[in-house]
């Protein structure tokens, strides 16, 4: 039976559920000290000196680093500003100026209450509107120009001295789009749109072990989301050569785009180099929280051009991310949410200024959905206002401006295995989106919402594999993809299950580890069922085609008219057979060589894709392959305490071909659980001084199984329009399960009450208000 | 966490004795939800913590003509789940089944529910020395409030955040308190300190104190109670806002309001306004109105939490109405 689309329990639950599973917080070395960072209580300050003399006389500490024992190197994802121990300043809350290592984490703590650091308080600044003008109050990095940048920004006449990136699209003519929309009876359509400061909030926080051998190599446990990655980013900022650099990854408890880096581990390196002892950190929740980069704010500015018909001719926006004190992984941000203005619908005119600033916050980095999420919120609840500006149906409206298969979008993206119709429709018809909500009684009103989205899946990337047969006809798939809890071990498992016709139990995997697996780009942008999914089929190929080629002469027959399945090697229509095992007779006290040493098969699967031109946003296929969904959402309002319980949710998503389906459906629930988090609860406050006030999973909300909705009102639908290069037409789906949930709810609220709250999260607080606003006025604010 | 000494108690009397008339250095711990917080993020760091789950005989509930006798160490999930409770002491059954999450229902006892420190998200920071804390300034006045004082803000602007403590004021308890010189009684009313009277304790007690009891009368024939509380998310969350209310009703009409609210103030808070729109009233839709209208006349609302003032109108307005 074929295992890839059968539903198939983890491979790595059993563990998990046991508790045997081990994380990096587990690991104990022999001799192992514990690490703990002073951290600057000023969002942005002059450091004028650091005095560590009496934490290093305190019993029990091992070692203290400042920004002086590391090597001078800037560090960033493209844009390299930022280093791992602030040197001259400080720019946001939270920022390490150095580190200790004691006997117990407890000494640690109080030895980095020791260390004196001399300040100077610098003004700071926050407010994302006033760092983009180019004479801004507050300039954050001085030396801007001097730093090593490895991507082109759009051409400015002059820059903004706080702004790090900028990005144009420069599609169709856009002032003809207005001027038709106006000329012939249609609508122009403006809104400002805000998402909220949201964290990973990883029930696993930030966390390494880093151990050096006599011969001055490193190795580094950690649960990131790339071990390769991390291996480069640990030699850069140690300046060693990466093959000095060893980097395992245990079992990982969620990432979510937040555990990109290695900041911690690298600062763990180097007092483990000092104190010529292993070293552990285990950062605190309210560190992990306030500390670590989260998904910062995009203020969208939309404008849109729309015949009286309901069809979208054109759309402007300006957006702008608010960065934090360093570029970090929100450097792509401004254009990857991009994506989402045309999304899946046909836009003759797009016309995009989308930007990144720096401000004395914390770093702006990756969260599930990296930018689409933020960018559908905007444009999918504009499509739901022009759809009431129209009186046209919510889904219909959609339908109406839908690509079709092979068209172009306005970014150059080609619409393929355009599954938006099929997951919309689907969606709607499981909602019962043509039967109005019942109405309760006050002060309660139901309401439903609709929206599409879209999780492109970055590339150039490449992904490789290697593939060992043993005597026993069991495989051994060697993979750097990380199990961050999306089931990439279970699904990687089913391919070589499949391909090899073994069970699940016969396959093993060697998980992460830069010595053993080979590279793999990183467990990020939904690709490792596409990427590291084809590069285990290939490997597959290849070990059963040098298989083949051994057994030929056993057979007497030709390679190609070999198979292999299930243990055996069969002359194809023949009876002719032989085992596995009969490749690898050892006769080696005989006098005879071996027949195989070993089977290993090895692929890499690559693709390749052009840069966008910043200033046009035009080029040729800019992406991997384009995900689609839609979700919809009923929810329940209480118009006298602002509470919104979400009654019905429906998450319609296509997976080209759902590998493991079981799998799938958790993604749809898990992803709409923290979509419901991200939309109502989830929210970093951040007092006057830039020190984030709700660092603890106390006062900074994710949802708990209450704001699920009954199992019998959660529906997963799984569509599979099969994409031309996914391995079995596969596409991912880590992502896209989180991009329509906001809208979905924004729509559904003010389906049920008529109001609009443009700024997540969508909070009681809110709520109250603007319901209150509305009676004042007597009607709604949407418009 | 520092290191501290571990001692158990072996019966009510031995508490005072084993406790300091220092606060920072004896603690005592019950269910431990609220001190193993404080503990790890450095907010106390006390040198002794006493275990009072080592007495014997507290965690009874017993139920008589007299009205209720709970133990200080009987957890909110039995208070939420006693027959006698959720049918004649409504508000009260309520209010412990709306606390926090069953895991923390289960170990949590009423009183340490009762005396839980402030969530106060500048008193909770380990490097913020608050006024609370001994500090000179409540951070909330110029920082982010919107989870703040309404009522009674002054010069510390935390909110209590028990919601027993307002379901047992309703219901006219009494507390036991067991401390050096024996024991004393008073209504759980006055039990609650503002921060004008003591602006680093939210109670009575003196360090070397113990809540040991809380009794509560029998209620009147045919009287109603209920607890109301909105919070962010559906569990695991504090009162931004919640009512107690607990009606003697004779004959159609409200001879007796009692309304307390929580989450809104730095003790439980009567609100003797809404009480006195309630009472020798047939309780109509527009008297609910006029209650929860009289309920925030007097609120003064800081720069982020005005909103509050809303919910609090509105659910007691609502818990009105539900006991009409």
């Amino acid at each position: 039976m074929a295992v890839v689309g059968t539903s198939t329990k983890r491979i790595d639950g059993i563990e998990k559920v046991t508790g045997t599973a081990e994380f990096t917080t587990d690991i104990v070395l022999p001799r192992m000290i514990h690490a703990k960072l002073k951290r600057s209580p000023y969002a942005h300050a002059k450091i004028l000196g650091i005095d560590t003399s009496k934490a290093e006389q305190m019993p029990g500490v091992r070692a203290v680093i400042t920004a002086a024992d590391l090597p001078d190197v800037r560090l960033g994802v493209l844009t390299l500003d930022e280093h791992l121990l602030a040197h001259d300043k400080t720019r946001l809350v939270g920022e390490p100026v150095a580190a200790v290592a004691a006997d117990t984490p407890e000494i640690a703590r109080a030895a980095c209450e020791q260390i004196e650091v001399e300040y100077e308080e610098l003004a700071p600044l926050f407010d994302p509107e006033e760092a983009i003008k180019l004479d801004p109050p507050v300039v954050l990095h001085e030396e801007y120009e001097e730093y090593e940048k490895l991507l082109e920004i759009a051409e400015m006449d002059e820059r903004p001295p706080n702004l790090w990136q900028a990005y144009r699209i420069r599609h169709g003519d856009i002032d003809d789009a207005f001027k038709k929309a106006e000329d012939e009876g249609g609508y122009i359509i403006e809104n400002r749109y805000a998402t909220g400061y949201v964290h990973t909030a990883c029930m696993e926080p930030h966390g390494a072990v880093a151990q050096w051998s006599s011969d001055g190599s490193l190795t580094l446990w950690a649960g990131g989301q790339s071990p390769y990655i991390a291996r480069d980013g640990l030699a850069k900022a140690l300046d060693l050569s990466p093959s000095k650099v060893r980097v395992i990854v245990p079992f990982v408890g969620g990432a979510f785009g937040g555990k990109l880096t290695v900041k911690e581990g690298a600062i763990a390196a180097s007092l483990a180099h000092k104190a010529g002892r292993p070293v552990k950190i285990i950062l605190t929740r309210a560190e992990d929280l306030a500390a670590t980069a989260a998904r910062t704010p995009f203020i969208f500015d939309i404008k849109d051009a729309v015949t009286k018909d309901g069809i979208l001719i054109g759309r402007k926006v300006t957006s702008i991310l608010w960065g934090g004190g360093y570029s970090g992984e929100g450097i792509l941000k401004p254009i990857f949410s991009t994506h989402l203005y045309p999304g899946s619908y046909r836009l003759a005119a797009l016309w995009v200024d989308s930007y990144g600033v720096y401000t004395n916050r914390v770093s702006g980095g990756a969260l599930r959905g990296y930018g689409c999420a933020e960018s559908a919120w905007a444009v999918e609840t504009q499509m739901d206002i022009i759809a009431r500006k129209c009186d046209i149906d919510a889904v219909e409206l959609r339908i109406n401006n839908l690509l079709t298969e092979g068209e172009r979008t306005a970014i150059t993206m080609p619409a393929h295995a355009f599954s938006a119709h099929e997951c919309l429709t689907k969606c709607a018809d499981a909602i019962e989106w043509e039967t109005p909500s019942e109405s309760l009684e006050s002060p309660w009103y139901r309401g439903k919402g609709i929206a599409l989205g879209n999780k492109y899946s970055f590339a150039p990337t490449a992904s490789s594999t290697e593939l060992k047969v043993h005597e026993d006809a069991s495989c051994e798939l060697r993979t750097s993809a990380v199990d961050l809890g999306q089931g990439a071990y279970t699904i990687l498992t089913q391919i070589v299950a499949d391909e090899f016709g073994i069970e699940i139990d016969q396959v093993k995997l060697v998980t992460p580890d830069t010595a053993i697996t080979p590279f793999d780009h990183v467990a990020g942008s939904s690709r490792q069922t596409f990427h590291t999914g084809n590069a285990t089929r290939m490997a597959c190929d290849d070990a059963k085609r040098q298989i083949r080629e051994l057994a030929a002469s056993k057979l007497e027959a030709d390679p190609d008219d070999l198979e292999v399945s299930g243990g055996r090697i069969s002359v194809k229509g023949s009876s002719k057979s032989i085992e596995v095992e009969d490749l690898f007779v050892v006769e080696m006290l005989a006098g005879k060589r071996p027949a195989v040493d070993e089977i290993i098969g090895k692929a890499t699967w690559e693709v390749t894709a052009s840069p966008h031109d910043p200033n046009t946003g035009q080029g040729e296929e800019p992406m991997a392959y384009m995900g689609h969904g839609a979700q919809a959402a009923e929810v329940e309002v209480n118009v006298e305490t602002g509470q919104v319980r979400i009654r019905r949710f429906v998450s319609a998503i296509d997976v080209g071909k759902a590998m493991n389906p079981q799998g799938v459906e958790m993604q749809n629930y898990g992803g709409g659980c923290m979509g419901i988090g991200i939309a109502l609860h989830e929210d970093m406050c951040f007092d006057a001084n830039g020190e984030m006030t709700n660092a603890s999973l106390m006062d900074y909300k994710i949802p708990s199984i209450v704001e699920m909705p009954l199992n019998e009102y959660m529906e997963s639908i799984i569509v599979e329009v099969p994409h031309q290069h996914g391995p079995y037409g596969a596409k991912g789906a880590g992502e896209i399960v989180v991009v329509p949930t906001s809208p979905a709810i924004g729509n559904a609220i003010y389906d049920a009450i008529g109001v609009r709250i443009w700024d997540q999260p969508l909070t009681p607080e809110k709520v109250v208000k603007a319901w209150k606003e509305k009676q004042a006025s007597g009607n709604g604010s949407g418009s | 966490m520092e290191n501290f000494a571990y001692v158990n108690a072996a019966d009510v009397e031995q508490v005072p004795s084993l406790l300091s008339d220092d606060w920072t250095e004896t603690k005592m711990i019950a269910g431990g939800t609220d001190l193993l917080g404080e503990l790890k993020e450095y907010i106390e760091t006390p040198k002794k913590v006493v275990n009072l789950k080592s007495i014997p005989g507290l965690d009874k509930i017993n139920a008589d003509a007299s009205g209720l006798a709970i133990g200080a160490l009987v957890t909110l999930t039995d208070i939420a789940a006693h027959p006698t409770i959720q049918h004649h002491y409504t508000v009260l059954a309520e209010a412990a089944g709306s606390v926090a999450s069953p895991q923390i229902r289960n170990v949590g006892t009423l009183g340490g529910n009762l005396c839980q420190r402030p969530r106060c998200w500048y008193y909770r920071n380990p490097d913020i020395i608050c006024l609370k804390k001994g500090g000179d300034t409540c951070y909330a006045v110029e920082g982010l409030n919107k989870y703040h004082a309404i009522f009674g803000g002054g010069p510390v602007y935390i909110v209590h955040p028990s919601d027993t403590a307002p379901a047992l004021i309703a219901l006219g308890a009494t507390a036991k308190i067991v401390g050096p010189n024996g024991e004393r009684t008073m209504p759980l009313e006055d039990f609650f300190v503002l921060p004008d009277v003591n602006p680093q304790r939210e109670n009575v007690l003196e360090p070397n104190e113990v809540l040991t009891e809380v009794h509560v009368p029998q209620p009147k024939m045919g009287t109603k109670s209920t607890y109301l509380k909105v919070r962010e998310r559906g569990s695991f969350d504090f009162a931004l806002s919640s009512v107690a209310a607990h009606f003697e009703m004779s004959g159609g009409t409200c001879s007796k309001a009692n309304v307390v609210l929580g989450g809104v103030a730095p003790i439980p808070w009567r609100s003797v306004e809404a009480e006195a729109a309630l009472n020798g009233k047939r309780i109509t839709d527009a008297v609910a109105k006029q209650a929860g209208e009289a309920a925030v006349a007097n609120a003064e609302p800081m720069t982020d939490n005005g909103y509050k003032v809303t919910l609090t109108q509105n659910i007691v307005s609502r818990a009105a109405m539900r006991l009409a």
